[in-house]
C-alpha cells in the first residue's frame, strides 16, 4: 500500500515537473486604462485554461514614464513579450528592431491579407513597408464637442451653426466668447488644445494635411515645414491668439475648460470623452472637425491607435504564444467597447447593430476613414516639441517665414538622426 | 590636486596631524587602516569612477537605449556644435549664470553687514530671513509658480505699475528667464548670507577699530580693511554660487512649462541633458552635454583653486 | 553660529542710527521670508483664497487641516513620506558610518597607496551629478535595477563629502589616546566603536545634518531612476502638485505638501540650529 502511494506521489510530481517544463510564460506589459483592466484579465485566463502551456504574467503600467520604462526592459533584454504602444512610440521601436513582424498564422489571422481585411480601417496604423507589425488594441479620433447649454445662451443651434470651415470657426467662436472689460475671454468659444507638444501632431499637423500639405516626409525623413501650407496654418494659430483673441497657452486647457462649462467647444476628446462628459453634466452634441474652405484633402484631426505588439528579442516559442494571445484578445472587440470604451474596427463589430446604432460611433468612424496619422517617426516626441517651439515663438511675436525656417533645418538634423537609427539594421 | 588645493572652508580644521605618527603599533596594523577604508574606496570606484569613465565612453557612440551602443567617435560633438537646442540651452545657461551669480554676490554681501549690525529684534529678522534656506528647489519652485500666477499675487504688486493686469511670468519666452533668476536669487541670498556672515565674524575687532580711529569713514573702513580680508569668502561664494547656476535645472523642470519651455527659453544645459537622455533616448549625446558641463565646472573649480590659493590674511 | 562682534553701536560716531538698520532689516526679512509664510498660510486656505489678489494674509475661510487630507487623496503622499525617510535614513545612517571609518582610516593609518586612494574618493566630490546620470542609469538598469528600492538608494549611501570632513576631524584625535587603547589590548575595531568614533560624534552630527538634507531634497536621481508611484519619494511626488497653469487648480492642498516636505529641515533647524549652521557652511565648499 505504502510502496503504491510512493509511487503515485512521484507520478503526480513527474506530471507536474514535466508540464511545467513544457509551459512557455509569457510577460505582458499593458498601459494603465482601468476599465480595460478587467476585461483584459478574464479573458486572458480564459486564455490560460484553453491553452494550459501557456503561463501568463499581466501587468499594468502607469501611462506616465511608460516609454522609459519599456526602453529599460527591452534594452536590458528583459522586456515584456507582448505590449502595447501608441503610434507615436512605433517609429521609434521599430527603427530600433525591437518589434517582431506580425505572425499572422500564430494570430490566427490566415494570411497577412486577411489580416487587413479583418480591419475596416486602422490596421495600417502599425503596418510599414507592407508589414503589419502590430494589432489594434483601440483607434481613437478627436471630434468636436459642443457645449449646447452655451451654444444656445448665444443664440446659436449646436446642429444647425456648426461651423464646417475654419474660416466661418472664427466668427462661431466670437459669438461664443464672452469678454471681461479689458476684453479677456471669461468664456471662450472655442480654442485649440495647448497643453502638450503632442497636439501639434493631432491637431496642427491635420490642419496642413487638409491643404495639401505636410509637416514631416515620413518615408523620405525630411522636414517639410517650410512651406506655404504650414505657415498658413500657423498663422491661424497665431491670429486666433493675438488678433482674434479667442484663447491661446495661456487660459485652462481645452479639455478641462470644456468640463467647466469655460469653453463653448472643444475638439480634442475621442469617443472616450463621453463618460467624462456626463460626470460634469455638460450637454453635448458631437460634430466633425472644420476643414478649411479650399481644403484638397477631406480629413478630419489626426487619428491615433494603440497595438499589441511583440517584443523582437523574445524567443520564437514566446513570439508565437504572444501573437496567440493577442489574436484571442483581438476577437472580442465587442467587450472592450461595452465595458472599456475602447473601439477596435474589426469589420464584423463595425458592421453590429451594436455600433451602427450607437448614438455617437459613426461620426468618429467617418472621421476615422477620412483621416491620417501623423508620421510614425522615430523621434515622434522631439519633433512634436520643435513644433511647438516655432509655434510658441511666432506666438510671441517672431516672424513665421524665418521661424519657420529656423524650425526646418532643427527638426531635419532630428530626422537626420531617426533615418541612421532606422538604416542600421 | 595637491592637498592645499582642496576648498578652503575647512580651513579652520585642524590640519597639524596631517602625518600620522609612525609609530610601530601603528605600522604593524596598516592592514587596519586598509580595511577601514575599502569600503568607501569600492563603493566610489564601482558607483562614482566607473559611471564616469562609462559616460565619457558613451559620449562617443550613438546610443539610443534600444540598442547597444556603436562608436561614432567625436559626431556627437560635432553634431552638437551645429544643434540648434544646444546652442539655445547654452545662451539660456550664461544667461541663468550671469543672473545668478554677481547680483547674488552683492545682494548676499549687503544683507551679511546689514544683519552683522546690532539693532532691535536683529535675532527675529535674521531668522525670517534664513527662511528660503529650509524648503527644497521644488517646493520652492511650487510656491514661486503660485506666487507667479498670470494675474497673481506678485502681478497685483507690480502690475499696477506697470499698467498691466496680467503678466506672463513663467508663459513668455522673454520674462520667463528673469523669473527663473529671481527665483534663484531669492533661494540662494540667505544661504550665501550665511558664508559672508562667518567670513566678517572671522575678522579682528582690533583691524576694523584701527581704521576707524585713523579717521576713515566706515564705507573706507570696509573697502580697505575688511573687503581684502573678505577674499577667501569671496572665492568661495562666486564659486560655488558659480557651480550652483550651471547645474541649474530644478527651478527649470518644475516652474516652466513644458519642463523648458515656452520655446525652450528656460531649457539649461542641465535640462537638455535630462530631455536628451530620458525624454528623446538620445544617450549618447546627452552622455557628450555631461561631459561638456563637467569640463566647465572643472574649470570654475580650476578657477576658484587658483584664485583662491594667493590669498594672505591681508590680501595685498 | 559665530558669535557677531557689536562694533559699531559702541562708537560715538554713529552715522546710521540702528532704527534705519531696524527699517531695511524689516523690510528685507519680510521680502524673503514672506513666499515661506504664505505656502504655511495658504495651506490653511480655501483653494480660491490661495490665488486671491489683494492677498489674504490670513485665510478667511479656515480650512483646518482639510487641505493636507485632500492632499493625500490627490497623491500618496503618506507613500512618497515614507520613501524620503527611508532613503534619508538610510543615507544617513551609511554615510555617517562609513565615513567615519574611511576618515579614520585615511587619518590615523598609513598603508601603501592611502593617498592615492584618499584623492581617488575625494576626486568625485569635484564631479558634478550631471556627469553620471546617464551612465549610472544604464549601469542600474544592466543590473535590472532601475525602478527599485535597490536602485533608488545604493548609489547614494556613501558621500565623499562625508569621507573628507571625517577625515578633517580623526586628524585631531590625539595618538595617545589610541594608543593607550591599545596597550590595554582593544581590538582595532573597537578602538573605532568606543573611543575613536565618540569623539567624532559632534561632526558626525554636522555631517548628519547635512546628508539628511541632501537626501531629502533629492530630484534628479529619484526622478529618473523611479517610475512606480509606490518607490517615488516626496521631492519627485511633488511635481504631482505643480500643474500646469492650465489645468484645474489645486494649488492650496500644493501648498499643504509643500509644508509638510519643508517641515524636517524646519525641525532640524529649530532643534539644531548650531549643527545645521555648522553643517551647512562646511558642506558649502562641496557646491
Amino acid at each position: 500500500m505504502r510502496s503504491i502511494e510512493r509511487i503515485l506521489t512521484l507520478a503526480v510530481i513527474v506530471a507536474v515537473l514535466g508540464l511545467a517544463a513544457a509551459q512557455t510564460t509569457l510577460t505582458v506589459w499593458m498601459h494603465d486604462h482601468p476599465p480595460r483592466v478587467p476585461v483584459d484579465e478574464e479573458l486572458i485566463a480564459e486564455f490560460m485554461a484553453e491553452n494550459p502551456d501557456i503561463q501568463v504574467n499581466y501587468e499594468v503600467i502607469p501611462v506616465a514614464d511608460f516609454d522609459l520604462r519599456l526602453y529599460t526592459a527591452v534594452a536590458a533584454g528583459r522586456g515584456p513579450d507582448l505590449f502595447n504602444q501608441a503610434t507615436f512610440a512605433l517609429g521609434q521601436f521599430r527603427a530600433a528592431g525591437a518589434l517582431a513582424p506580425l505572425d499572422v498564422e500564430a494570430a490566427g489571422f490566415g494570411s497577412r491579407e486577411d489580416f487587413l481585411a479583418a480591419y475596416s480601417t486602422g490596421a495600417e496604423g502599425a503596418v510599414f513597408d507592407g508589414t503589419p507589425y502590430g494589432i489594434p488594441t483601440e483607434l481613437s479620433i478627436y471630434a468636436c464637442y459642443s457645449n449646447d447649454e452655451l451654444w444656445e445662451a448665444a443664440g446659436l443651434s449646436p446642429a444647425e451653426d456648426f461651423p464646417t470651415t475654419w474660416e466661418e470657426m472664427i466668427d462661431v467662436a466670437e459669438t461664443l466668447t464672452v469678454r471681461d472689460d479689458d476684453g479677456n475671454p471669461v468664456q471662450r468659444g472655442f480654442d485649440f488644445n495647448w497643453t502638450s507638444p503632442i497636439f501639434v501632431w493631432l491637431q496642427f499637423n491635420p490642419m496642413v494635411t487638409q491643404l495639401g500639405g505636410q509637416l514631416i516626409d515620413e518615408d523620405e525623413f525630411e522636414a517639410t515645414i517650410d512651406t506655404p501650407e504650414v505657415a498658413r496654418v500657423m498663422r491661424y494659430w497665431s491670429d486666433w491668439v493675438n488678433e482674434h483673441r479667442l484663447g491661446g497657452p495661456q487660459y485652462t486647457g481645452s479639455r478641462d475648460a470644456f468640463l467647466a462649462g469655460e469653453l463653448a467647444t472643444d475638439c480634442s476628446f475621442g469617443n472616450w470623452g463621453v463618460p467624462q462628459m456626463e460626470d460634469a453634466g455638460v450637454d453635448y452634441s458631437i460634430h466633425p472637425v472644420p476643414r478649411w474652405s479650399d481644403a484638397v484633402n477631406d480629413n478630419g484631426f489626426d487619428k491615433y491607435g494603440y497595438y499589441y505588439l511583440v517584443n523582437a528579442y523574445a524567443d520564437e516559442d514566446v513570439q508565437e504564444a504572444a501573437w496567440k494571445l493577442a489574436g484571442f484578445l483581438a476577437q472580442h472587440p465587442d467587450r472592450y467597447f461595452e465595458e472599456a470604451g475602447l473601439f477596435q474596427p474589426r469589420v464584423e463589430f463595425v458592421e453590429s447593430e451594436a455600433f451602427q446604432q450607437n448614438e455617437i460611433m459613426p461620426v468618429f468612424f467617418e472621421e476615422m476613414e477620412k483621416s491620417f496619422f501623423s508620421p510614425r517617426i522615430p523621434g515622434f516626441n522631439e519633433v512634436a516639441d520643435g513644433i511647438a517651439r516655432a509655434r510658441d515663438r511666432v506666438l510671441g511675436g517672431a516672424p513665421v517665414e524665418e521661424t519657420l525656417e529656423r524650425a526646418d533645418s532643427d527638426v531635419q538634423g532630428t530626422l537626420d538622426r531617426a533615418r541612421r537609427e532606422a538604416e542600421r539594421q | 590636486m595637491s592637498q592645499q588645493s582642496l576648498p578652503q572652508g575647512l580651513a579652520s580644521q585642524p590640519e597639524a596631524a596631517r602625518a600620522p605618527r609612525r609609530s610601530s603599533l601603528l605600522r604593524s596594523r596598516k592592514w587596519w587602516g586598509f580595511a577601514f577604508v575599502l569600503p568607501v574606496v569600492l563603493f566610489f570606484g564601482a558607483f562614482s569612477i566607473f559611471p564616469i569613465a562609462y559616460g565619457f565612453y558613451l559620449s562617443l557612440t550613438d546610443f539610443t537605449l534600444l540598442r547597444s551602443p556603436e562608436w561614432v567617435g567625436a559626431r556627437n560633438y560635432v553634431n552638437l556644435w551645429h544643434d540648434g537646442l544646444f546652442q539655445q540651452a547654452v545662451r539660456v545657461t550664461i544667461g541663468f549664470v550671469l543672473g545668478t551669480t554677481v547680483p547674488v554676490w552683492i545682494l548676499s554681501l549687503l544683507a551679511a553687514l546689514l544683519f552683522f549690525q546690532r539693532f532691535p529684534a536683529r535675532g527675529m529678522f535674521k531668522a525670517l530671513f534664513f527662511l528660503p534656506v529650509l524648503p527644497s528647489l521644488v517646493v520652492v519652485s511650487i510656491v514661486w509658480k503660485v506666487l507667479l500666477h498670470p494675474d497673481g499675487i506678485l502681478t497685483s504688486m507690480v502690475g499696477p505699475i506697470v499698467g498691466m493686469s496680467e503678466i506672463n511670468w513663467l508663459n513668455s519666452a522673454v520674462l520667463a528667464p528673469w523669473s527663473m533668476i529671481i527665483v534663484q536669487n531669492w533661494a540662494t541670498i540667505p544661504f550665501f548670507m550665511l558664508i559672508w556672515l562667518a567670513g566678517l565674524s572671522g575678522i579682528p575687532t582690533e583691524l576694523r577699530e584701527a581704521a576707524l580711529i585713523d579717521g576713515a569713514n566706515r564705507l573706507q573702513a570696509f573697502l580697505r580693511v575688511e573687503l581684502p580680508m573678505l577674499r577667501p569668502t569671496a572665492v568661495l561664494v562666486a564659486a560655488v554660487s558659480t557651480i550652483q547656476a550651471f547645474q541649474g535645472f530644478i527651478l527649470q523642470y518644475v516652474m516652466s512649462p513644458d519642463k523648458g519651455g515656452p520655446a525652450d527659453s528656460t531649457t539649461t544645459l542641465a535640462l537638455l541633458i535630462w530631455k536628451y537622455g530620458f525624454q528623446y533616448f538620445r544617450m549618447g549625446e546627452a552622455a557628450a552635454i555631461s561631459v561638456i558641463l563637467f569640463l566647465i565646472i572643472l574649470l570654475v573649480t580650476f578657477l576658484q583653486l587658483v584664485l583662491g590659493r594667493a590669498d594672505t590674511p591681508v590680501g595685498r | 553660529m559665530p558669535t557677531l562682534v557689536p562694533t559699531l553701536s559702541r562708537r560715538p560716531r554713529r552715522l546710521i542710527p540702528p532704527a534705519l538698520w531696524f527699517a531695511s532689516a524689516l523690510v528685507v526679512a519680510f521680502s524673503f521670508g514672506f513666499p515661506i509664510l504664505f505656502m504655511v498660510v495658504s495651506s490653511f486656505k480655501a483653494e480660491t483664497e490661495v490665488l486671491a489678489t489683494p492677498i489674504h494674509w490670513l485665510p478667511h475661510d479656515f480650512q483646518g487641516f482639510s487641505q493636507y487630507l485632500r492632499a493625500f487623496q490627490i497623491a500618496p503622499v503618506g507613500t512618497y513620506f515614507f520613501n524620503s525617510s527611508l532613503v534619508t535614513g538610510l543615507d544617513v545612517l551609511f554615510t555617517v558610518f562609513f565615513s567615519a571609518l574611511a576618515g579614520y582610516g585615511f587619518a590615523k593609518f598609513s598603508f601603501p597607496g592611502r593617498r592615492i586612494l584618499f584623492y581617488f574618493v575625494i576626486s568625485t566630490m569635484m564631479v558634478p551629478f550631471q556627469l553620471l546620470v546617464v551612465p549610472l542609469y544604464v549601469q542600474m538598469a544592466a543590473f535590472g535595477w532601475d525602478n527599485t528600492y535597490l536602485g533608488l538608494i545604493v548609489p547614494g549611501l556613501l558621500n565623499a563629502f562625508g569621507v573628507f570632513m571625517m577625515r578633517q576631524f580623526a586628524l585631531s584625535i590625539p595618538d595617545e589616546l589610541l594608543d593607550a587603547a591599545r596597550i590595554d589590548g582593544a581590538g582595532e575595531f573597537t578602538i573605532f566603536r568606543k573611543v575613536v568614533f565618540p569623539l567624532l560624534a559632534p561632526a558626525a552630527a554636522s555631517l548628519s545634518i547635512i546628508i539628511f538634507i541632501w537626501a531629502w531634497n533629492n530630484f534628479l536621481w529619484p526622478l529618473i531612476i523611479v517610475q512606480d508611484q509606490d518607490l517615488t519619494v516626496l521631492s519627485v511626488g511633488l511635481t504631482n502638485f505643480s500643474q500646469p497653469y492650465q489645468r484645474q487648480p489645486m494649488w492650496a492642498a500644493a501648498m499643504a505638501v509643500s509644508t509638510i516636505a519643508t517641515l524636517p529641515a524646519a525641525v532640524l533647524f529649530v532643534f539644531f540650529q548650531r549643527y545645521f549652521i555648522a553643517g551647512m557652511t562646511a558642506a558649502a565648499v562641496k557646491g
